[in-house]
């Protein structure tokens, strides 16, 4: 007679219940609702915003951070990138490159101009992304390599449970 | 963010205690968690920043830790529930210290959208220490089989006497 391991007996009664069915719909419910909320609520002035409604948002201090570059550096400021669009800045900044990426703080002036208050070049952001992807695979892999889908309970068990 | 190099190895060091062992790879995962479900979305579609702010905040990943945890099985869960959220709480930790030019995260959202920093450095300066990280990380793990070795030696038994 063969004999289930102990490990296999207690999956079959580990599966999926109503009550982790209820707690797995509850976080999701919770997941959207907070992403909702921060999408909603979020008090922060952006570019887009300015651009779309260059009227409203006339002499407004904003901050310019989301993926924005340099397209062009000129005599009293440079040209700003961000998701596609372009935009005077007027302002002192030091040693800026095209391709840079930026963070900034600058009043808004219609109908479509920055006033620079404060800059930080993010020297190095490219590199940062791309070198982050190497502990990513790393950790995946250990992942992978420390747990395995338990179909019959459909989870994540570890692949070596003896391990301390 | 500092670069994922530092998050990790800060995470390799802080996770050398035994108590550690079964729940590595997940306590690293817990690590790199709050960049991994947040900045690919606006890396990839600047567009969605405005739900990246709402990610990379401690509810909303504490929300996360919870759902991903429910994946496991039931003997695990409880584990991997604490570890998870004891990466997610270091990756915060070394996030706070960070400056930005302007806002920097939403450490309260959803109650308030007020944000606070430490501001030792900017978010790419951890990346110049990356060769530093990687030697601490190297060298750690030389002692460690080194040690493993010596114990392994010393736990050899001695031949007895007369068969020689």
């Amino acid at each position: 007679m063969k004999f289930l391991p102990e490990e296999s007996t207690n999956s079959l009664c580990t599966s999926w219940s109503p009550r982790r069915i209820l707690t797995v719909f509850g976080l999701l419910i919770l997941i959207v609702g907070l992403l909702w909320y921060g999408k909603a609520k979020n008090p922060t002035i952006t570019l887009q915003m300015c651009l779309a409604a260059p009227q409203r948002y006339d002499g407004s201090l904003i901050e310019v951070g989301t993926e924005a570059t340099v397209a062009q550096v000129i005599e009293d400021g440079f040209i700003l990138r961000q998701m596609g669009k372009l935009v005077k800045v007027v302002g002192k900044a030091n040693d800026l490159q095209v391709g840079e990426f930026v963070g900034l703080l600058a009043v808004f002036h219609r109908p479509g101009l920055l006033e620079l208050k404060k800059i930080h070049v993010a020297k190095n952001r490219r590199t940062k992304i791309w070198v982050s992807v190497i502990p990513l695979v790393m950790v995946l892999l250990f992942c992978i390599r420390q747990y395995r889908v338990d179909f019959r309970q459909l989870g994540l068990t570890e692949r070596n449970p003896c391990r301390t | 963010m500092p670069d994922l190099i530092t998050h990790t190895a800060v995470a390799y060091l802080a996770s050398r205690p035994r108590s550690f062992a079964r729940y590595r790879a997940v306590f690293y995962l817990g690590t790199i968690l709050p960049d991994l479900i947040s900045r690919p979305l606006y890396i990839i579609k600047p567009e969605l920043f405005v739900y990246a702010a709402a990610i990379h905040t401690p509810v909303f990943l504490i929300v996360s830790c919870l759902l991903l945890a429910e994946l496991f099985a039931e003997k695990l869960r409880s584990g991997v529930r604490l570890f998870l959220l004891a990466g997610v709480g270091l990756h915060l930790c070394l996030d706070l210290l960070q400056r930005h030019v302007a806002s920097g995260y939403f450490w309260l959202f959803p109650f308030s959208w007020q944000s606070f920093e430490v501001g030792l450095f900017w978010p790419e300066t951890p990346l110049s220490l990356a060769p530093l990280w990687i030697g601490s990380v190297l060298l750690t793990e030389v002692i460690i089989r080194l040690r493993k070795l010596k114990v392994k030696s010393g736990s050899t038994p001695e031949p007895k006497a007369g068969f020689h």
